[in-house]
């Protein structure tokens, strides 16, 4: 069989993993070592330096704990290390997740001949920028040349429908695993598979419902059996863990059974007592203990449906993905919610890794990166042409790489049984270009002819190809928009929530400071944030690009011109570049792409903080009987109280349970931010009246009709936003406005000597003097002779010296506007 | 650069805005084979003597625009045979500039 048939898949969970084989027709999960389908992603490194990865590691769990570790995933982009103190070891999560790859691939190598160079590894929809390179950099430790990312609801969707035809319908994908909650929308039109949107929790899956159970069991315990366990004690640290993994085995187990009893092999031994730990437990008492896990994932279930202007019954199918999906409580709960019965045909446990074969499939990325099994003597042909296809009529591309001295191809052809293609000559850049005709779904498979002027047929290799008639795939959409913060605070969107993947653009900026040439101090930074604000400090700094002075060979001046790129492809990883038309020179590395190390200190502090601000607005709430802001200032208290709850957990080491805290408390701030502002509303309106009455003064006289139509209706849709009390629409409205104005003040014949007499004002203002004086006298005789042409540069050029307001810790120190 | 109101994925994909959404498709996987191919001819495109670059981004985004049924009609829309009067163009550049090109 020919090794380029193959594609394969990784599902890297956070308990478990899998891979999965596509071989043009079927996918076929891959077997592990102990005969098993999955791995759990356990890696253990012994005294002597082995590693053990999976079922085997699994083992050491509660024998040696302080060197055996899961549920690394989360940890991936963080620079939190992992010790293995008996072999005196620390490793990164990326190395720990490219030893679990390693086994995956060893496996395939032994069901089927080959260790894949290249392969299709599932992400969480809502994976962060870092976390994505985390995965790439593990793929690239464990061997593998080439990965595509792809979220984990879109290739259960694919696994679950690819094969199906002429669709119209709306798909639900639930995906809670180990450690995170993912739900997409999807809808499935002419042969085309599109996500329309996606939500979901990075810190919300199995492992919430593992402490659920643990928080009774120790509750039974202090009551029934005086042992009183406690999170933020470090002494207690091993019992608790070990509980927990009891605790997911009990919960697993009464998914099946109605009783069952939570029990360790050996007694638990704490302050110098032993205790029998025997807690009984239903399969009702759990299904209660897990209500508010499953509460939570229906509340961003409809979230995402009611962003969409969809209900439940509009729904036609639920596709549930992750051992979770497989507990009673949580079956009935979603057959109560949905009127789309929930697909049973398919295993919840490998759809993801099927659908990552698949995915593989689609994207031409098969597991080998050589070429199929050369003939000898042969003329060797270069091809391009998708795998899978859903347009019946897809083109091939294709060259000559090298042929046999004394022979000239001349002609292609493509054969299908009774089928061929037109004769195709190769153009003036030496391609051809050949349009197929699929017949059937499933595989079509192609004999290439290649002719030579005189119509003989030449050996030629490839001389077969494969395409397979099936759905395809639209492009996944960005699950979270990426900006770059601007000195003042501000963030200027580049990459919006939603824009198909994989996406890029540029945008120019102007340098603030001076950056002096060979100083290695002296630095510009243009940091990226993911979030939905407008604010930089709301939003999660993922990397930032930095230009040193030491990288350059001369001084970049204040107001300096940065053509700024960012793109990301359909995994969600992310690339920056900078490029300096004054030096000619491009600059690609982001630094710190990483998710900063969670604090105690800091966390504390920030809890303290909000707790004042949720105070304060509370006060004002119930004075004005606010119903509204009570309800959101109660989910915020309650929120609080969850990250006092990781806050204690992250003290006796869980840098996971930190990472959550950060991450609640970030986006309480928003909503508290968007309380505080909303407030502010009355003095927001009478600030804008008076710029509203001006711009329309500009209009009115200098704006073209397309332009006077357009500021109406702003003004119509800003009135809706102050009804609604909405914020955010105010501020996009008045944007709009306030260009408008900008146009048509800049047609009135004397606007630029405004602009230069306002700015000749603040010459001495100016960051370079000698400059700002020079350009103001060249104006001024420029104003006298009336020269308005050039006298624009000169305002342009003063403008960009004189200081603008800068917020530096709001911009994560931001040196561009 | 070029100015950016003139870009339309109808131009980047090389393709009549009367094109069937299978046409849509087709027309992008024959780009980005192309390009793959390493074909230097596709590379760029010309709209009004302004010179765009084609890269897979490109490509993507031209798609990704056209597959969205609101967001083909504003192209549809905006689409204009390449060669349009003069005191037409200036109110077409003065209104880009509104829309924050």
């Amino acid at each position: 069989m020919e090794d380029k048939s193959y594609f394969v898949g990784f599902d890297f969970g956070t308990t478990n993993s899998l891979a999965a084989v596509f071989n043009g027709q079927e996918t076929k999960v891959v077997p592990s070592a102990q005969g098993g389908v999955l791995t759990p992603s356990v890696v253990r490194i012994s005294g002597k330096g082995n590693v053990l990865v999976g079922q085997r590691a699994a083992r050491y769990l509660d024998l040696d704990p302080e060197n055996t570790h899961r549920e690394f995933k989360r940890l991936l982009g963080t620079l939190h290390a992992i010790d293995f103190p008996a072999a005196e070891l620390s490793k990164s999560a990326q190395e720990l997740v490219a030893e679990v790859l390693k086994c995956l691939c060893l496996d395939v190598e032994r069901e089927f001949g080959f260790s894949p160079a290249q392969a299709v590894i599932t992400v969480p929809a809502l994976f962060e920028v870092p976390q994505s390179r985390g995965i790439i950099e593990a793929a690239r430790l464990a061997g593998l040349n080439k990965v595509e990312l792809l979220q984990e609801p879109v290739a259960a969707a694919l696994a679950a429908g690819w094969s199906d035809e002429n669709l119209r319908e709306k798909w639900l994908v639930y995906d809670l695993g180990g450690g995170t909650f993912d739900v997409s929308l999807l809808e499935t039109q002419e042969g085309r598979l599109r996500v329309i949107d996606h939500d979901g929790d990075n810190f919300l899956g199995g492992r919430d419902m593992d402490r659920a159970v643990l928080d009774y069991v120790c509750q039974w315990l202090a009551q029934e059996e005086g042992l009183h366990l406690e999170l933020s004690n470090p002494d207690h640290a091993q019992a608790l863990k070990a509980l927990a993994r009891a605790a997911e085995e009990v919960k697993i187990e009464l998914s099946q059974v109605s009783e069952s009893f939570l029990c360790l092999p050996r007694p638990l031994t704490l302050d110098g007592e032993e205790y029998l730990v025997e807690v009984p437990l239903s399969q009702d008492q759990v299904g209660q203990l897990v209500q508010p896990v499953i509460q939570k994932t229906m509340d961003i279930t409809l979230r995402l449906l009611g962003r969409n202007g969809l209900v439940t019954q509009d729904i036609q199918k639920v596709v549930l993905v992750g051992g979770p999906t497989r507990m009673p409580a949580l079956k009935s709960f979603l057959a109560n919610t949905f009127d789309a019965v929930a697909d049973h045909d398919h295993n919840a446990m490998t759809l993801v890794a099927q659908g990552a074969a698949l995915y593989a499939a689609m994207s031409n990325l098969p597991a080998l990166s050589q070429p199929v099994t050369q003939q000898p003597h042969a003329n060797r042909l270069w091809l391009n042409h998708p795998a899978m296809s859903a347009d019946p009529h897809p083109f091939v591309i294709g060259r000559v790489a090298e042929s046999l001295a004394d022979e000239h191809p001349h002609q292609v052809q493509f054969t299908c049984g009774d089928w061929s293609s037109e004769l195709a000559e190769f153009d003036e850049e030496g391609l051809f270009q050949v349009q197929l005709h699929l017949t059937k779904r499933g595989i079509n498979d192609f004999k290439l002819r290649l002719l030579d002027p005189r119509g003989k047929e030449l050996l030629c290799s490839p001389a077969r190809i494969t395409i397979i008639y099936g759905l395809s795939l639209s492009d996944p959409p960005l699950s979270r928009t990426i900006g770059v913060a601007l000195a003042d605070g501000s963030v200027q969107t580049y990459l919006e929530r939603g824009v198909p993947l994989p996406v890029k653009r540029t945008f120019v900026h102007k340098s603030i400071g001076l950056i002096e040439a060979g100083n290695a101090e002296s630095v510009l930074k243009i940091p990226i944030v993911q979030g939905e604000f407008d604010h930089a400090h709301l939003c999660r700094l993922v990397g930032s690009l930095q230009i040193r002075g030491d990288q350059l060979e001369e001084n970049l001046q204040p107001g300096s011109s940065l053509e700024f790129s960012l793109s990301c492809d359909r995994g969600g990883v992310l690339m920056a570049s900078v490029f300096l038309p004054s030096q000619n020179r491009v600059f690609e590395e982001v630094a710190q792409l990483v998710i900063a190390k969670a604090d105690p200190d800091t966390i504390g502090e920030m809890v303290a903080s909000l707790s004042n601000r949720i105070q304060k607005l509370q006060t004002q709430a119930f004075a004005e009987n606010d119903k509204r802001n009570i309800e959101h200032l109660m989910q915020s208290e309650n929120a609080i109280a969850g990250v006092l709850n990781d806050l204690s957990r992250l003290r006796s080491g869980d840098e996971d349970a930190g990472q959550r805290a950060i991450r609640t408390l970030i986006e309480t701030e928003g909503q508290l931010f968007e309380m505080e502002t909303a407030s502010k509303l009355t003095a927001f309106q009478d600030q804008n009246e008076l710029e509203i009455h001006n711009a329309n003064s500009w209009v009115s006289h200098f704006g073209s009709l397309p332009e006077q139509k357009m500021f109406q209706q702003a003004l119509v849709a800003l009135e809706k936003a102050e009804a609604q009390k909405d914020h955010a629409g105010l501020a996009r409205q008045m944007k709009i406005i306030r260009k408008l104005a900008n146009v048509s003040y800049y047609r009135h014949p004397e606007s630029w000597f405004w602009d230069f007499e306002h700015l000749a004002a603040k010459v001495d203002e100016a960051t370079d003097l000698r400059k700002a004086h020079d350009l103001v006298k060249k104006g001024r005789l420029l104003w006298e002779k009336g020269d308005l042409e050039n006298l624009k540069p000169i305002v342009n050029d003063l403008a960009v010296l004189l200081p603008r307001h800068t917020e530096s810790v709001r911009s994560y120190d931001s040196g561009i506007r | 650069m070029a100015p950016a109101w003139l870009k339309n994925p109808f131009f980047t994909l090389a393709i009549s805005p009367k094109a069937s959404a299978a046409e849509v498709e087709r027309a992008g996987q024959l780009l980005s084979s192309k390009l793959a191919a390493g074909s230097e001819a596709i590379k760029t495109y010309s709209v009004l003597g302004h010179r765009f670059e084609r890269d897979d981004f490109e490509i993507k985004w031209a798609l990704s625009e056209l597959r969205d049924p609101e967001k083909r009609l504003l192209w549809e829309f905006l689409f204009f045979e390449p060669r349009p009067p003069k005191a037409r163009h200036q109110n077409a550049l003065d209104f880009a500039k509104v829309l924050g090109f």
